[in-house]
């Protein structure tokens, strides 16, 4: 009794319900995760799940939640031994759980590594088209690029790049397009110079996605820098990374220095200005404060327009 | 289509009552005559902290009668083991110290993350300067530095309360008989004189006196700082992202690409900076434990000792001596033989908060548990502590402990560059060669020269170890943070905030993935590289 495949988000994957609904139950699990309920409180959760699944015609995925519970807090096992009740199989968000946990769930052998690519293989085959699906193609390529004991990157590759002309823009191909990018700048298998590698790279840039855009510019940009490629498209990538919105605090920093000393190395110092006084806003005790503050008062001075900010 | 509608009512009656019935049960404890227990482990084994840790818990509880906290004080050299073994037998304290080799792994599947909670305004400040201000950012690096913030999981798993800072005790009442007065020196060629002058004045006496008491721990700390000073240029020069921070990472993968060497013009300086100082230590303190070296102060037998903020207790409290405690002086920018590639004197802007508290994510009570960590690091308290424990204060505008001037951070000055005690790389294989070869630089008939001919011919094997270790370990993060990703789309990502923290990991985990990528591009293509 397979689930429905067309849903997206669990906890409600298997079940036709409104968004608001949805996004209800969503807040309700998470108090209950909050509250400690990890007895009575879940017990009834998948009980009132299952009644109201069968209600509605379409059977709960309970199963698939406490795995993706499992995986985010690092319990493979649990993932990996995941089991449909006897005379059932296990719906498709659980079988994608299920792979990932025998992906990580030490000791790893060839043979689970296999069996999880056997899942994945018939996620895909049953219908690729939903996002379950696309999830099983990305992780087949990253099977050959990241598990299997001698990587083949290129074949990873093929898959990427295979998946991202089905469906650009979902999820998963987002991210089968920051690793395509990776493998473009970085792997030695492509005998490529760097400005190949650069080009190719950014080759993929109209087909980011918003929510990617800051990954992928700071991906792209680092990867310049590191060939020591032409400092104002490093540059122009790291603001457009800025532009997108980088969440991690740390890398924000990072990157507003980074803006900073290369617009001051390229004689642009109106930008330099700009993301010196940025950081300085932000970085209250920062150790780069005084070269920061330094580095600001030898362009200011000077203010020399660039490309704009 | 009436159906799903009558699935959702009963759906959502259910987790009403699942929900009421969570609450129902954790109500009684919260009234029950018998208080909540708490657990709280910890490695600070000083007096002074296991004493701190008990008024603070008698402070706390006055507040809040129903919450019993039990410390558990475990010796530092068992740490590791027993905190591993607490946590699979799943007997976690409630809270924890982090710290001491706690892994990414450990705190995803152990602690309780921290993050929304330091968002939300600490409510023992009140009535301070930090009133209304987020938890997180009270303190002074605003929670993002040390073993408080994961950058690889985004996640805050603890709060500390605490610095640890680089200082130097020395024995006042020695120095006003060597010399006359009781004045720490002012900077680096006044630190060398007076170590010279105990050198000279030991020498006429039948029970010798060292100017410096050191270990391998205490010397390591002092040639690593002394290191990043000097190394700060260098840092610039190979700062592959141009953020002004030379990452151990970074800099090994600029050796092989042969960006620097070890006789560069940046290093050599460093190379004799150590050699000199190493001849005021007493013989043989490499092969010394922190102990020996403290102990051999503390009889009076050495004139300094270059330890820490965290060594003040035992220094400060019953020595039979009157102590005094300076800011390490190290060659600034001016110093005719050692200033040519310093950039300014090391800041500590950003000393990096240390002795962090977790919450077990086994722990039944961890709204107390978070409760207590709110009232350990507010403004008071942690000024209490500071000042109880000889301790440097974590949190924003509290004050150092009265009289101790020397522990407020300087706040002038500028980052660290480069460090070669590669200490977070990979195997520690490059570590281990420098430190099995330094011997020859800072023992007794060590030179420069003769150092570096012991540590050139097999440095590259070395590093390269180290790099292959750390795209190892980098290909395993990356493996299992696929997952988690995967798995706070699908299954977390119902809020809008569950959906920033999954963009949030996608953009840390790219970035990984693309360094451990530079480390494997590196590896290959300088494998003709010495």
């Amino acid at each position: 009794m397979p689930c429905g495949s067309t849903l997206t988000r669990l906890p409600t994957a298997g079940l036709a319900l409104p968004a608001r609904v949805a996004r209800g139950l969503g807040w309700i699990t998470w108090l209950l995760r909050a509250a400690g309920g990890h007895g009575l409180g879940w017990m009834l959760l998948y009980a009132g799940a299952m009644v109201g699944g069968v209600r509605a015609g379409t059977p709960p995925d309970v199963s698939a939640v406490a795995a993706f519970v499992a995986l985010e807090e690092f319990r493979f096992g649990d993932a990996a031994t995941l089991r449909a009740p006897a005379g059932d199989t296990l719906s498709r968000p659980a079988s994608l759980a299920k792979a990932l946990g025998m992906l990580n769930n030490p000791p790893k052998t060839d043979s689970a590594v296999e069996e999880a690519a056997g899942i994945l293989r018939k996620l895909v085959a049953d219908d690729a088209g939903d996002e379950i699906g696309g999830w099983a193609r990305y992780h087949l390529g990253r099977i050959v690029q990241i598990h299997a004991g001698t990587p083949r990157s290129l074949e990873a590759m093929e898959d990427y790049r295979s998946l991202l002309a089905a469906s650009p823009a979902s999820e998963p191909a987002q991210q089968a397009l920051l690793r395509l990018a990776m493998l473009y700048l970085y792997e030695v298998k492509l005998d490529w110079q760097p400005e190949q590698r650069a080009a190719a790279a950014e080759a993929l840039s109209p087909q980011v996605t918003d929510d990617f855009a800051a990954a992928y510019h700071l991906l792209v940009g680092r990867g310049l820098l590191y060939h020591r490629l032409d400092s104002a498209r490093v540059w122009e990538h790291l603001r457009r990374a800025d532009v997108a919105g980088i969440m991690n605090p740390v890398t924000n920093r990072a990157n507003l220095v980074a803006l900073g000393e290369l617009a001051r190395a390229l004689g642009w110092t109106t930008e330099a200005e700009n993301y010196y006084v940025r950081f300085l806003e932000i970085a209250r005790r920062d150790a780069r404060s005084a070269s920061v503050r330094d580095h600001l008062e030898e362009v200011r001075p000077t203010a020399q327009e660039g490309p704009g900010l | 289509m009436k159906t799903p509608y009558i699935a959702s009512l009963i759906l959502g009656g259910i987790f009403l009552f699942a929900a009421g019935r969570v609450l129902l049960r954790q109500a009684p404890a919260m009234t029950d005559a018998a208080p909540i227990e708490l657990r709280l482990a910890h490695y600070l084994v000083y007096d002074s902290n296991r004493e701190f840790y008990d008024l603070a818990i008698a402070e706390y509880r006055k507040l809040h009668p129903d919450v019993n906290i039990v410390p558990i004080d475990v010796p530092p050299r068992i740490w590791p083991v027993w905190r591993q073994t607490r946590f699979t037998g799943d007997t976690a304290p409630d809270i924890i110290q982090l710290g001491r080799g706690f892994t990414d792994e450990m705190a995803a599947l152990y602690l309780t993350p921290l993050s929304e909670e330091l968002e939300r305004p600490n409510p023992y400040n009140a009535g301070t300067a930090l009133e209304g201000v987020a938890w997180g950012e009270t303190f002074v690096d605003d929670s993002l530095t040390g073993e408080n913030f994961n950058p690889r999981l985004l996640e805050h798993y603890g709060v500390s309360n605490y610095l640890n800072l680089r200082r130097v005790y020395f024995n006042v009442d020695l120095m006003r008989e060597i010399t006359g007065k009781a004045t720490p020196p002012r900077d680096y060629a006044e630190f060398i004189a007076y170590c010279r002058e105990v050198k000279a004045w030991s020498e006429k006496r039948r029970s010798p006196v060292v100017p410096i008491a050191g270990s391998i721990e205490y010397s390591r700390g002092l040639f690593v700082e002394a290191m990043t000073q000097q190394t700060q240029r260098l840092a610039r020069r190979i700062d592959l992202e141009h953020d002004l921070v030379s990452s151990e990472r970074e800099t090994a993968m600029s050796w092989l690409r042969g960006e620097w060497a070890l006789d560069d013009e940046a290093l050599l300086p460093v190379w004799e900076q150590l050699h000199e100082m190493a001849q005021f230590f007493q013989p043989g303190f490499l092969q010394l434990a922190r102990e020996d070296a403290g102990f051999l102060f503390k009889q009076g037998r050495a004139a300094m000792i270059v330890s820490g903020t965290w060594d003040a207790n035992y220094f400060l409290v019953d020595s039979d001596f009157e102590v005094g405690v300076f800011v390490l002086p190290l060659p600034d920018e001016h110093h005719p033989r050692y200033g040519r590639n310093v950039v300014g004197v090391l800041t500590e802007r950003a000393a990096v908060p240390s002795g962090a508290l977790g919450v077990a994510r086994s722990s039944k009570h961890p709204a107390e548990a978070i409760d207590f960590l709110r009232y350990l690091t507010s403004l008071r308290v942690n000024e209490w502590f500071a000042e109880y424990c000889l301790r440097v204060p974590v949190i924003e505008g509290a004050a150092p402990p009265p009289g101790f001037k020397a522990f407020a951070p300087m706040m002038e000055g500028y980052e660290p560059g480069a460090t070669l005690w590669f200490e977070g790389l990979g195997s520690r294989s490059s570590q281990r060669h420098l430190e099995a070869n330094i011997d020859y630089l800072v023992g007794p008939n060590g030179t420069v020269d003769g150092f570096l001919q012991r540590l050139s011919p097999h440095y590259g094997r070395y590093l390269r170890q180290d790099l292959q270790r750390v795209a190892a370990t980098g290909l395993r993060t990356a493996q299992r943070m696929d997952a988690v990703d995967v798995a706070l789309r699908l299954h977390a990502a119902t809020t809008p905030e569950a959906r920033r923290r999954a963009t949030r990991l996608t953009e840390a985990q790219v970035i990984q993935e693309a360094e451990n990528y530079q480390v494997l591009h590196t590896l290959s293509t300088t494998q003709k590289s010495p």
